[in-house]
């Protein structure tokens, strides 16, 4: 009995050991973050100050290095997928510049959250058939490891799109799928519809990314031996595990019958014609389960007596964060729904799967509305941060990373802490800010961040989506001497007019940290994140599950 | 005790009226639209006014659903409202078996929430207030009362059907166009020789994901036309 108190005493002594040095580890990066932003602040800048910093930085590397071979042996217990959808390399700098100014400061020198995690790599982001990528065969590579076509959600490459009569051979094995067999929580939150493409090849398998619904197969050609996306979330429990523990973003017309009253917001009709109202299936199928569509319900969730989380808060997407506050019947943050995600999802000893995408970013940009997609980008990186600081960097794995990029470019030479929503003003020849707006070769200015095609400029009272109902401007030039670049309803000028802004292909960012997160380095096939998944969680190893269905 | 019954039957009956009043008849009808731009020049050389063809459209009207379509039945425009809680709007795209749906959150972006009585009626009533009532007449069996004045330097016309809160016409007439919109055919909605079309096997689209569906067949191609959605106002 004495030897068994012993024991005890010793274990909650290591334990407690091992909690403290978790909670010192993550309070030295945060410390660091926070240290760094405010050295950089405080700091008059001056030449010597830049080497400092930059051997500061150099030094840190070091420490990372060193810690890097152990890192990548270390299995992780929870895993989370960041996914900014379209969020490129550029839209993480300009996002960074915003994010600076919007605290008063130049801009430059700013770092979103995810930046300051300790290991980058670069992602290769084509499909399969298509040099510039779309959504849905880029999360298929993410997901499964391996990539696919455009437009197919974690099905084969051999798969002709919206053909399901070659499924059986092309399905593809999921790092949530794998997570649910081991017994492992998951989850996804999305501030697109859940039935989006992203958030969709975590948890379904269909040649279409457009089958959301039945509604969307019906009538069509050889859909026999698919099923609707949003019958597939819900049904996942009847494949692996016990089905999803958290799902919050939008889409909530996918999951409710195409009768009127099926939506307790407005009262209106869904999109379902197989008389499921997956809503109340979700509810009948789980205890202790909840089903909330607004702010206020959402609020109201105690994670400790719920384990079973749907939350679809718009009929089709969220709104974007610059809308977030007008919603009709109110939204939660992408941080709150991962806060709550994880305190519903870390209750499992056995740990947890979690997706997280800010699917508004490539909605904004499709737009041309540089401000919404810049917002969006600091809304998700305040996601990311809430995630590690929600959690144990010792035991989970973190990758913050996107899809694929746009064409939006950052130009000009603006002077250093110029708006960057704002039009290009140079420095003098003694390298000192002009006051003036530089002129192009056709005397009118121009702003820092444009677009290489799409519907071009607009100057709209409330911007987005908007500027589709509006005649296309792209193509020639605009005099914006008198217009507000800054303001929210500005569309930034294109050159290629397009019906809408399109993807780009060069490679996006992966930033990691957590046990295996050393294991990103060097430019990679964008399928290798699932492999770095799969290593530091030993997902495949302990599921059994085969590649291919 | 008996005074509050009866102030309760009076209460009751003015509230039947007042419901009554405001009810929305089912109907269908067949309007034309003519549209003349006033090219003076000089006041002492004749009017050389040039007239656009008639178009024809077509309205459908329930209490919870407004439709109008083209004469060709190629584009309609649908208004549905759920109780009076939120307005879902879909621009149908008949010829290619297509529709965009437009959510509350859309319409409020687009300034498109606000406009439902003037979509029912055809004609606002605020604007009707400020015209001149004059003498009545009759279209088919309905009473018409004419409306006439100046509203922000606008000249109008007013024919209204007060039984179907519709017009029978409205001249519209600033100093650079002259627009008449005349009622031609009306029906009680189930009697209508002229049936809506039916749109439940319609390809739909959400409005918000346009901009994800470049490469679709369809919406590439309405994407060369000017704008999307609002390109159709009566």
């Amino acid at each position: 009995m004495k030897k068994n108190s012993k024991i005890a005493t010793c274990a909650l002594t290591l334990l407690a050991s091992i909690s403290l040095n978790a909670v010192a580890d993550k309070g030295s990066h945060l410390k660091h973050m926070h240290d760094e932003h405010e050295n950089h602040n405080a700091m008059e800048e001056s030449s010597l100050n830049w080497y400092m910093q930059g051997e500061k930085a150099a030094n840190q590397a070091m420490i990372d290095a060193r810690k890097a071979a152990k890192n990548s042996r270390k299995h992780a217990k929870n895993i989370i997928l960041f996914v900014g959808d379209g969020m490129g390399v550029s839209t993480v700098t300009a996002a960074r510049i915003y994010d600076g100014q919007l605290k008063g400061k130049t801009g430059e020198e700013n770092r979103l959250f995810f930046e300051t995690l300790p290991y980058q790599a670069m992602s290769k982001t084509y499909n399969t058939n298509q040099q510039t990528p779309d959504s849905a065969g880029t999360m298929t590579a993410m997901m499964t490891g391996m990539k696919s076509r455009a437009g197919v959600i974690s099905v084969g490459q051999n798969m002709a799109r919206a053909d399901c009569t070659e499924i059986q051979n092309n399905t593809l094995t999921t790092a949530l799928e794998h997570a649910e067999k081991i017994g492992m929580s998951t989850g996804i939150v999305s501030t697109a519809r859940l039935t989006h493409a992203t958030p969709a090849a975590t948890y379904a398998h269909v040649p279409e990314r457009n089958f959301e619904d039945d509604r969307d197969m019906a009538g069509k050609p050889n859909t026999a031996g698919c099923k609707d996306i949003a019958s597939q979330l819900i049904d996942l429990k009847d494949r692996y595990g016990n089905g999803l523990e958290v799902a919050l973003g939008g889409g909530r017309k996918n999951f409710i019958q195409r009768i009127d009253g099926a939506d307790p917001e407005n009262n209106g009709k869904g999109e379902r014609l197989d008389h499921r109202d997956l809503t109340a299936e979700w509810l009948a199928d789980y205890k202790n389960s909840s089903y909330v569509w607004n702010q206020a319900q959402f609020d109201a969730i105690n994670p400790d007596t719920t384990d079973h989380l749907l939350g679809l808060f718009n009929m089709s997407h969220m709104e974007y964060e610059e809308d977030r506050a007008n919603d009709i019947g109110g939204e939660p943050s992408l941080s709150e729904m991962t806060g709550k995600a994880i305190e519903i999802l870390e209750k499992n000893k056995k740990g947890f799967f979690l997706h997280v995408e800010a699917g508004r970013i490539d909605h904004a940009h499709h737009a041309g509305n540089a401000q919404r997609a810049l917002k969006d980008t600091i809304a998700f990186a305040d996601a990311v941060q809430t995630a590690y600081e929600m959690t144990d960097p010792k035991d989970t794995l973190i990758i913050v990373t996107a899809d694929h990029s746009h064409v939006f470019t950052i130009a000009g030479y603006p002077t250093r802490g110029n708006p960057i929503l704002g039009k290009v003003i140079h420095n003098d020849t003694a390298g000192n800010p002009k006051t003036d707006h530089e002129l192009a070769k056709d005397d009118m200015p121009y702003t820092t961040l444009g677009y290489t095609n799409g519907l071009g400029f607009a100057d709209l009272s409330i911007g987005g989506d908007t500027r589709y109902s509006e005649p296309g401007a792209a193509g020639s030039r605009n005099d914006l001497s008198n217009i507000d670049t800054e303001n929210q309803g500005f569309h930034q000028e294109a050159m290629v007019p397009l019906g809408s802004e399109t993807h780009a292909a060069e490679d996006v960012a992966i930033y990691a940290s957590g046990p295996g997160a050393s294991l990103f380095q060097g430019t990679v096939e964008q399928n290798v994140i699932f492999h770095v998944m799969n290593k530091a969680g030993r997902l495949s190893k302990r599921s059994g599950l085969t590649p291919v269905k | 005790m008996k005074f509050t019954l009866w102030r309760f039957f009076i209460f009751t009956i003015a509230l039947l009226l007042t419901t009554g009043a405001n009810a929305t008849t089912n109907v269908s009808c067949v309007y034309e639209t003519i549209e003349t731009k006033n090219s003076v020049t000089n006041e002492h050389e004749p009017r050389n006014d040039s007239q656009k063809q008639p178009s024809k459209w077509f309205f459908w009207r329930t209490e919870k659903e407004i439709e109008v379509s083209n004469a060709e039945r190629s584009f309609g425009e649908k208004w549905i409202n759920n109780n009076q809680r939120s307005v879902f709007y879909q621009a149908l795209y008949h010829d290619k078996k297509f529709l965009l749906d437009f959510q509350p959150a859309d319409l409020k972006i687009l300034g498109k929430q606000a406009d439902w009585e003037m979509r029912s009626n055809l004609f606002p009533q605020s604007l009707l207030t400020q015209l001149e009532r004059k003498n009545t007449t009759k279209f088919n069996q309905y009473d018409v009362v004419r409306y006439e004045g100046k509203v922000a330097g606008i000249e109008y016309r007013v024919d209204w059907i007060p039984e179907l809160k519709l017009p029978a016409r409205v001249e519209k007439n600033n100093s650079n166009t002259l627009i008449i919109t005349e009622l031609k055919e009306v029906y009680m909605l189930d009697k209508t020789p002229y049936k809506q079309t039916s749109t439940e096997e319609y390809e739909a689209m959400d409005y918000a994901d346009i901009g994800d569906n470049e490469s679709h067949p369809v919406v590439a191609q309405l994407q060369k036309s000017i704008g999307i959605g609002y390109f159709h106002d009566h």
